[in-house]
């Protein structure tokens, strides 16, 4: 680490933790604020974790791919160059990280991976952990897969927030305090999916527990043989601020994203393990 | 011809305090400003009440005469019923921030219209937010959002869905993207394919992926190209959307204001750009906006760094600079009534005209509007200002920003710096504010002359003089309103009342000081010290009143403390080391009277002059040794010559004059000047040619003329009360006195030690009207008069300085024919 880099606080090993892929856009910085936010309330620690990937350093081989700028301008990949330009994005990516998790005030952790994005992220969670996901630029099917790997494989949470998903309205920032003198904005539910099973039980659990914990107000949906398309409207109906359901209730690889964009909030998705852990969060 | 001595009574004309109807002055009412000085106070009402370009006064008259007050009281009387003026405010014109706008607002609006802005402020920092935070909006921007953001998504994802089915994939690069071939089965699902793997694939396959590559990167730049146009289009329709909210918002908010403030075309405008201004910049209030971008005008040119820069919304503040909601108190420096009276003490050209403030920020001096302050012009519009002239004219660039502001009836704000070029600080151009007052300057008479001849623009402004009378008549009823004056002085002053004694004691010192028994002064700062001084010492005696006892003891008091060059004269005298004879006869030799001042103190000297005469060289020269040494002034000068004038038409008018004479002040180191002593000096000139000794007695005060008229003078009774402190401190002998022209009688107010000497016969003071009775009196011969045989009197002093000027051209013809040992005339 050279001199000037900041100081990384490891995360406590036992420590829940809140992972989520750092990176220099805007989609990623709206994750990570949404991580921190989530990390503050829970008291979890912040994981972030840059990707090299390499994708981009095998179609750099490819003689005739080429990068197209963002002004449209179409130049040849030079693999040298595209790897320095990943460190310094990773080193940007660290000091974002710094800054938000000082602002938010949790312990955080950075690391630099190399593999595919998603995978890279879900290789690194464990039971306790959760995974956040921005649905921007990838394919739903793409984001299916993950979800199932973090919630099933890995056995960790995930919350998705699909992509035109609006982001303030879970674990949302201070309201200003001129708004709240003149008009008093109505506050969306936490809206945990009894699917009509054990699981269902548990799920409901630890969501009371945790709209407590993030003082949001809580709302139990019995929603058994609901399809995806019936929880959104259902969520969108109790004007849900964000949705926590069993990922093992969700039956695609698509129906993640589906649930998030038809609900119009962020899913919080629990690993397969949860409903055997109780509604306790530590 | 012989002259009798002045009976006492003449020479001291005491106040008659029989027509006095009051026991104390506390019992009369104030004198109303300016009786007496009808002059001025025809002045004053022609030069208020007309209302034209130029007639402004200049206010002329001794500086102790209270002009200030007098004008003031006046002033105040008619202002009372005048119109009170409008306020005046700067405000921010929005287009062009270094040129501020001036609002005129209806009087005692100004303030109003600051709290209304600051409110309309403060009301904006909250409903703004709200506004812009409210779920309606934010839907409702969310969605313009959305949609710009599902365009360019909608793009990628039909691009990525094409790529997907080319076998295809989209990637994001550090600094764009990339379209690369990825593996469509197997554990690497999704994955790019590594160049051996897609080296190993049939030579179509790879064909085809290249292709397909090649095709849809064109693609790919094709929409990022696009991407400005559509960025463009969403700012503009969020744009918009805030422009429609906070337009709605603005108007809102401004309702009742603009009601309330649409009094002028210039404010309704102001508060139209407000408007806008509020719409374009309403980020401001949401807190969002960097305020150095504040420092960008509307016209995208970089305005003046401006202290706004530290609040922005300081840009919607009013500064008024004079507001007349409390018009109608007296306080500070305005004296009251409707229409304002400004006393400007300090006329520096800032002071008068205003100035633009500046402040450090960041090692630069900025400014805005706000700290743009109101010079006296600007306090005074509508009204009266009132300037003392003489320190007008000696502050650098006043008066020429004076006149400029008359002339061009508008007041600009100048910098002294700027005007001098000595700084280059970025400062303001502010609006003219239209000026409409009357401008008041108070000085000495000389000043007025001065501006008069030196000062072109003079004449044309200041088109009314208003000359204050140094003096008023002394008669009974002017005696009463004089006592009145007292009456107002000694309420005004806090000082105890005078009693009858005490206001006749006090105008007898005000007769004295306008040196005439039948004037009073109207000085009033020399009084009004006086009675101060005179308060203190019936205090100290616990009296409840002030009585001539006080007041005497008051100017004993004041002489004592300014005494000491008057006893050092007295003692050079008495002891001999200035020779003055008081008692003897001499020839060629008087007692001539001067006034030393010095300061506040003045008092009179006996002088010896001396006058020496022989025969001459066919003509009368007589030489002035002042003149010569350059110790005489012109006007003493004058005087001898005039004597001159006098001796060539007394003697022998008919033969050639044969005498040369000298004159000098004996034991005078100082400067001569004045026509006095040109009495004196013709005695002694006769004493000297008829070779008559001169009575050292006497001394003479008065002027002369070529008929030998004696003529007043100044100063007489100083001159009295200098030659009786000496020959008083010698001893009075009863042959002493002072000869004074017959005019100077109606100026005696002599000290009550001398008339009293006088009374007992002890001292004597002669009224003189021609030097022929001076003679007389001097010489105790009779003068004499040419009889019908043309020649003068036998016996008489003429006679023989007639006889003596004869033998001086006998003489003068005898060595004209005298003969050398050759025959030839020497």
């Amino acid at each position: 680490m050279a001199a000037h880099d900041p100081v990384v606080k490891p995360v406590n090993a036992v420590q829940r933790r809140v992972i989520v892929g750092i990176d220099t856009d805007r989609a990623a910085r709206e994750a990570l604020a949404l991580a921190a936010r989530m990390a503050a309330r829970v008291d979890a620690g912040l994981s972030g974790v840059f990707v090299e990937d390499e994708n981009l350093l095998s179609l750099s081989a490819l003689p005739f791919v080429r990068e197209v700028s963002l002004s449209g301008a179409v130049a040849e990949i030079d693999k040298a160059a595209l790897l320095r330009a990943m460190q310094a994005q990773a080193q940007i990516a660290k000091r974002i990280l710094q800054r938000v998790a000082s602002e938010a005030n949790v312990d955080w952790s950075f690391r630099v991976a190399r593999g595919t994005r998603l995978r890279s992220l879900v290789e690194d969670a464990v039971q306790s952990d959760t995974l956040i996901l921005r649905g921007q630029n990838i394919s739903r099917h793409e984001l299916g897969r993950t979800v199932r790997a973090a919630t099933q494989d890995a056995r960790a949470d995930v919350l998705l927030a699909a992509r035109g998903v609006v982001l303030n309205s879970a674990f949302a920032a201070e309201t200003p305090q001129p708004l709240n003198r003149v008009m008093k904005m109505p506050e969306r539910p936490l809206l945990a999916i009894d699917e009509g099973s054990s699981r269902g039980e548990a799920c409901v659990g630890f969501s009371q527990s945790l709209a407590g914990r993030i003082a949001m107000p809580f709302k139990r949906l019995f929603a058994r043989g609901f399809s995806v398309s019936d929880l959104g409207i259902a969520a969108r109906k109790a004007h849900a601020g964000l949705i926590v359901v069993n990922a093992g209730s969700l039956k695609d690889d698509d129906d993640a994203a589906r649930l998030s964009v038809a609900a119009g909030c962020p899913v919080l998705l629990l690993g397969s393990e949860r409903a055997t852990l109780g509604p306790e969060i530590r | 011809m012989a002259v009798d001595p002045l009976s006492a009574e003449l020479l001291y004309r005491a106040c008659d305090t029989g027509p006095f109807e009051f026991e104390t002055t506390a019992e009369l009412e104030d004198l109303p400003g300016l009786a007496g000085q009808d002059r001025v106070l025809d002045a004053l009402r022609f030069g208020t009440g007309i209302r034209r370009h130029g007639y402004n006064l200049f206010v002329l008259g001794p500086d102790a005469v209270g002009q200030h007050e007098a004008v003031s009281r006046f002033l105040a009387d008619i202002a009372g019923r005048e119109r009170v003026p409008c306020d005046w405010a700067y405000v921010m014109r929005f287009a062009a921030p270094h040129r501020p706008i001036m609002l005129e607002l209806a009087a005692g609006s100004g303030a109003a219209l600051k709290e209304a802005m600051a409110q309309l402020v403060t009301e904006l920092k909250v409903t703004v937010p709200a506004v812009l935070e409210s779920e309606d909006y934010q839907n409702r921007a969310q969605m313009i959002a959305e949609e710009f953001r599902e365009k360019q998504e909608q793009a990628f994802d039909d691009l990525r869905a094409r790529a997907e089915d080319e076998g295809l994939a989209l990637l994001r690069t550090p600094s764009g993207f990339a379209l690369a071939p990825v593996a469509g089965e197997g554990a690497n699902k999704g994955e790019v394919l590594k160049p051996e793997v897609f080296n190993a694939l049939p030579e179509v396959e790879r064909k085809r992926l290249e292709a397909a590559t090649i095709a849809l990167q064109k693609e790919l730049a094709d929409t990022l190209e696009r991407m400005p146009a559509w960025e463009k289009d969403h700012r503009q329709r969020m744009q918009a959307l805030v422009s429609e909210a906070a337009t709605r918002l603005v108007e809102r908010a401004m309702r009742d204001l603009r009601k309330r403030f649409d009094t002028s075309a210039s404010l309704r405008d102001w508060l139209n750009a407000v408007a806008r201004d509020l719409v374009e910049n309403i980020a401001l209030f949401a807190g969002t906006v960097p305020t150095q971008q504040m420092q960008i005008g509307a016209s995208g040119q970089i305005a003046p760094m401006q202290f706004g820069a530290v609040d922005p919304f300081r840009r919607y503040e009013v500064n008024v600079i004079v507001g007349n909601a409390q018009a109608k108190q007296t306080k500070g420096d305005f004296i009251g009534g409707g229409a304002p009276i400004i006393y400007e003490d300090h006329p520096t050209l800032q002071n008068l005209v205003g100035r633009v403030e500046h402040v450090p920020q960041m090692g630069a001096l900025v400014t805005d509007f706000t700290l743009i302050k109101a010079g006296s012009l600007h306090r005074a519009n509508g009204g009266y200002l009132l300037i003392d002239a003489l320190k007008l004219l000696r502050e650098p660039l006043a008066w020429e920003a004076l006149k400029r502001a008359l002339r061009r009836r508008k007041i600009i704000i100048e910098s002294p710096g700027e005007f001098m070029s000595l700084v280059s600080t970025v400062t303001l151009e502010p609006d003219a504010v239209p000026l409409d007052v009357k401008v008041l300057l108070f000085g000495e008479r000389h000043l007025y002359y001065i501006l008069s001849n030196a000062d072109p623009e003079f004449g044309e402004l200041f088109k009314v003089a208003a000359d204050f009378d140094d003096v008023l008549d002394r008669e009974p009823e002017n005696d009463l309103l004089y006592a009145r004056f007292l009456a107002g002085l000694c309420r005004s002053e806090d000082l105890l009342p005078l009693d009858k004694s005490g206001v006749a004691r006090v105008t007898e010192r005000a007769s004295r000081l306008a040196e005439d028994a039948e004037k009073i002064t109207t000085a009033m700062r020399p009084v009004a010290d006086l009675l101060r001084e005179a308060d203190y010492i019936a205090r100290i005696k616990s009296s409840t009143v002030m009585t001539a006892f006080h007041i005497d003891a008051a100017v004993e008091a004041q002489i004592a403390r300014a005494d000491r060059m008057r006893e050092s004269s007295l003692e050079l005298i008495t002891r001999d080391i200035i020779t003055i004879d008081t008692e003897g006869d001499c020839v060629g030799q008087v007692n001539g009277l001067s006034v030393l001042s010095m300061g506040a103190v003045s008092f009179g000297r006996p002088s010896r002059i001396t006058a020496r005469v022989r025969m001459g060289l066919g003509s009368a020269r007589v030489l002035d040794i002042e003149r010569e040494v350059d110790l005489g002034g012109p006007i003493h000068s004058k005087g001898v010559l005039i004597l001159s004038g006098y001796l060539s038409a007394t003697f022998l008018p008919e033969i050639p004059f044969s005498m040369s004479a000298s004159l000098v002040f004996e034991q005078s180191y100082g400067g001569v000047d004045g026509d006095s002593a040109s009495s004196a000096e013709l005695y002694a000139l006769i004493s000297a040619l008829a070779e008559v000794p001169v009575a050292q007695g006497f001394a003479v005060t008065g002027s002369v003329d070529q008929l030998g008229q004696v003529q007043a003078i100044g100063g007489v009774n100083d001159k009295i009360e200098g030659f009786f402190d000496i020959c008083m401190r010698r001893g009075l002998t009863g042959e002493q006195g002072v000869l004074i022209p017959a005019a100077n009688v109606k100026h005696l107010m002599l000290r009550q030690d001398v008339v009293d000497a006088v009374e007992r016969g002890v001292f004597a003071i002669y009224p003189v009207e021609t030097i022929e009775e001076g003679v007389e009196l001097l010489m105790g011969v009779p003068a004499g008069t040419r009889g019908t045989d043309g020649t003068f009197s036998a016996g008489s002093v003429y006679a023989k300085a007639e006889a003596r000027l004869a033998a001086f051209a006998d003489n003068q013809r005898r060595f004209a024919q005298r003969v050398d040992d050759n025959g030839k005339r020497k």
